[in-house]
């Protein structure tokens, strides 16, 4: 009898994981975390998790290639056929909304989860008065600093400019240090201002900084206005004052920046690993920089936007509610610990955030203090990819074939609103 | 005996028939149907029949037409480029002078063919870079960005154009040069013929079959250069290198409008169809049977 006693036991536990595995509700999740070795194996394990402590539902992944993932889930969502999780950014979830792809969130999701979000972020995943996403891995931009330049420059690094003012005045300070040892030039300042769509698409934070704005109360461009316009105007002083760059993409600035060619660089959370990995020195290459929260500029606040991840449920989805027990798993405490813990993701939940293992750094503890303040893109058109490619073309018009300011903005505006009808 | 025969052919052209149905023939066939109607990728189930609007639409944007004249630009810039340096090579690599190392030269001189556009694309970035780019440190440009000005950006796409895609150009020359008889060149000499002339009136005819394919085959792949300009420019700065086919890929997937992009395509294809065969008619009056 003891014998046979585990073989029986063994057997039971076959019947019973059999039996589990043959009513478990099977659902899928289209996202490119699990095409990119960056993340494939920490989507994984959280995936495992979740399936362990949910044995009733079982979780099959699409990957898609990011590029590719915007065209792949609207053909596949207008066939029919999309994921029960969809996962998008800001700039691709309008497009998805506009297909009707997004089912509302309201009633689905947990009150206690939605009155958790930051209102910032509940607000970029919010079409109609309608949730129809939640925020996963917000990347709100903040401004890193180039410790080594600062002093050499005669700047305080623990007093980085909290002001506009103080930030163009020191970044004109740090470009007075001329060159570096290797004679290469020295910026004082990083922003993007050419080529891709992020871009322009990173600029909304500047622009609401001077007091400007995208859109009006209405969803429609307008970009004639006094804040833009000082904006434009304010960049193309700096690019020919040498302040800035001319004419380059983030990812430009990032190798610049860790080079040490960048004393400033406005860039998200999300831009410290390749920052690093541009540098040569990995981690290391933290303890030559910081972080601070965007400066104040006319509206008195630390305005800056955020790009993120969103995830989604399919309309169409008849396993909605296990779905949506993914989604809340996900940006729950348990998974997001082990999301930050791998690549230093942040979390658009207050509680989450504000957890001691999301607040190990100090970098972490200004992520998350400039997540207080973080815009949304205004990004629920399905046109705004096509009007930030517009307003990068502005910029270009501006900063690199010299044409007025105001102009380029009118005629811009024109090529806008007949996007947006 | 013949109806066998006959079978035999069909059996055997058949699989490859079946394949460029497939691949080509059904393709052209939807992409000249999605441009007689209003496509959107944000509601693909809704297909309405509009009246050839994305025909009208596209001629009615001065954009389609800056960008055509941008891609003219490019592949005419190009497409010469690469014959004038490929057709320059192969004469030096046929040439007595380099006989015993001639094959070690063309291995070298093919590299660049062989490195994928996206690689040639990134690297040649690299070598542009304002900071510290090779390029810029080599002339003396400063902080220049060659591919972030307006002047300087479709040539700097050009370079890496002609740099990736010449060494299939002088291959292909080459071969076609070692295939010109002797006897040819020293009847000709015997005549009191110089090296342009036997050049002139010997070398080019001969090879004028094979100049007439690459060539042709260079100006529809450079027609529809995307990688290149798509990594290196994206189609800036200020549109200097938006090119019909980055203007295609903004139409159709940037705007969601799939109808309208089909119908640049349309145009795109008929204007290639017609240079095509135009071009053939032109170059076979050129060409000697020896």
């Amino acid at each position: 009898m003891k014998k046979i006693l585990p073989i029986l036991l063994v057997l039971a536990a076959m019947f019973s994981f059999t039996a589990f595995s043959e009513n478990a509700t099977t659902i899928t999740m289209s996202t490119w975390l699990a095409a990119e070795d960056g993340t494939k194996a920490i989507y994984q394990e959280m995936l495992d998790d979740f399936m362990k402590a949910n044995p009733d539902i079982k979780v099959e992944v699409v990957a898609l290639p990011f590029n590719q993932t915007k065209d792949q889930v609207l053909l596949a969502g207008g066939s029919g056929e999309a994921a029960d999780v969809i996962m998008g950014n800001s700039q691709m979830m309008g497009a998805f909304n506009a297909a009707g792809l997004c089912a509302t969130l309201d009633e689905l999701l947990s009150p206690e989860l939605i009155e958790d979000i930051y209102p910032g972020y509940l607000s970029g995943t919010t079409y109609d008065g309608e949730i129809r996403a939640v925020s996963w891995a917000p990347h709100p931009i903040v401004l890193y600093y180039n410790v080594e330049l600062f002093e050499k420059a005669g700047l305080d690094p623990k007093a980085p400019p909290s002001t506009w003012e103080e930030t163009i005045e020191y970044a004109r300070k740090i470009t007075e240090l001329g060159q570096d040892e290797n004679g290469n030039v020295i910026y004082g300042l990083g922003i993007p201002t050419a080529k891709v769509t992020y871009s322009a698409t990173a600029l909304n934070g500047i622009l609401y900084a001077f007091g400007g704005r995208f859109l009006d109360e209405n969803g429609m461009p307008a970009i004639v206005n006094d804040g833009n316009i000082k904006v434009f105007e304010t960049l193309k002083n700096l690019t020919d004052e040498k302040i800035l760059p001319k004419a380059l993409e983030i990812k430009d600035l990032r190798g610049l920046f860790a080079t040490g060619q960048v004393g400033m660089l406005f860039d998200s959370d999300a831009g410290l690993a390749a920052i690093r990995a541009a540098s040569g020195i990995g981690a290391e290459f933290d303890k030559g920089i910081d972080v601070a929260i965007c400066p104040v500029g006319e509206t008195g606040r630390s305005e800056t936007v955020y790009t993120e991840h969103q995830l989604a449920v399919y309309a169409q989805s008849d396993k909605k509610e296990a779905a949506v027990r993914l989604v809340e798993y996900l940006v729950g405490p348990e998974a997001m610990v082990k999301y930050h813990d791998a690549v230093g993701t942040l979390s658009a939940r207050k509680s989450v955030s504000s957890l001691p293992e999301m607040n190990l750094t100090a970098f972490d503890e200004v992520f998350n203090k400039q997540s207080e303040t973080a815009s949304p893109l205004p990004a629920a058109n399905p046109m705004f990819d096509s009007a930030m490619n517009e307003m990068t073309k502005a910029m270009e018009r501006v900063i690199i074939a010299g044409e007025d300011v105001k102009t380029v903005l009118e005629e811009t505006q024109e090529i806008l609103v007949s996007m947006y009808e | 005996m013949r109806k066998k025969r006959d079978w035999f052919m069909i059996g055997l052209l058949s699989p490859a028939m079946i394949m460029l149905t497939f691949t080509i023939v059904i393709p052209v066939i939807v992409v000249v149907m999605l441009s007689m109607f209003k496509y959107s990728l944000l509601n693909i189930n809704t297909i309405k029949w509009n009246n050839f609007a994305n025909y009208t639409s596209v001629l009615k944007n001065s954009l389609f037409f800056d960008s055509f004249l941008r891609t003219l630009i490019y592949v005419g810039s190009t497409v010469l480029l690469q014959f004038a340096i490929g057709l320059s090579m192969a004469l030096l690599l046929n040439s007595k002078a380099l006989n015993r190392s001639r094959s070690a030269y063309r291995t070298a001189l093919f590299l660049p063919w062989t490195v994928p556009s996206m690689v040639a694309a990134v690297v040649w970035m690299f070598m542009y870079q304002p900071q510290f780019g090779v390029v810029n440190h080599m002339f003396g440009l400063k902080d220049f960005n060659l591919l972030g000005s307006t002047q300087t950006a479709m040539l700097s796409v050009i370079i890496t154009a002609v740099w990736k895609q010449t060494p299939l150009m002088m291959i292909m020359l080459l071969s076609a040069l070692q295939t010109v008889p002797a006897d040819l060149y020293e009847a000709a000499s015997i005549d009191g013929a110089g090296s342009f002339m036997r050049f002139k009136a010997i070398t080019i005819p001969a090879i004028m079959p094979v100049i007439k394919t690459v060539t042709l085959s260079s100006i529809i792949t450079n027609f529809q250069m995307f990688v290149l300009f798509f990594t290196m420019t994206g189609g800036g700065p200020v549109r200097a290198t938006t090119t019909l086919t980055i203007y295609t890929y903004e139409t159709a997937f940037t705007g969601y409008n799939l109808g309208k992009g089909s119908a640049i395509g349309v145009y795109w294809l008929a204007f290639l169809l017609i240079f095509s065969i135009l071009y053939n008619k032109l170059l076979s009056t050129k060409e000697i049977e020896y």
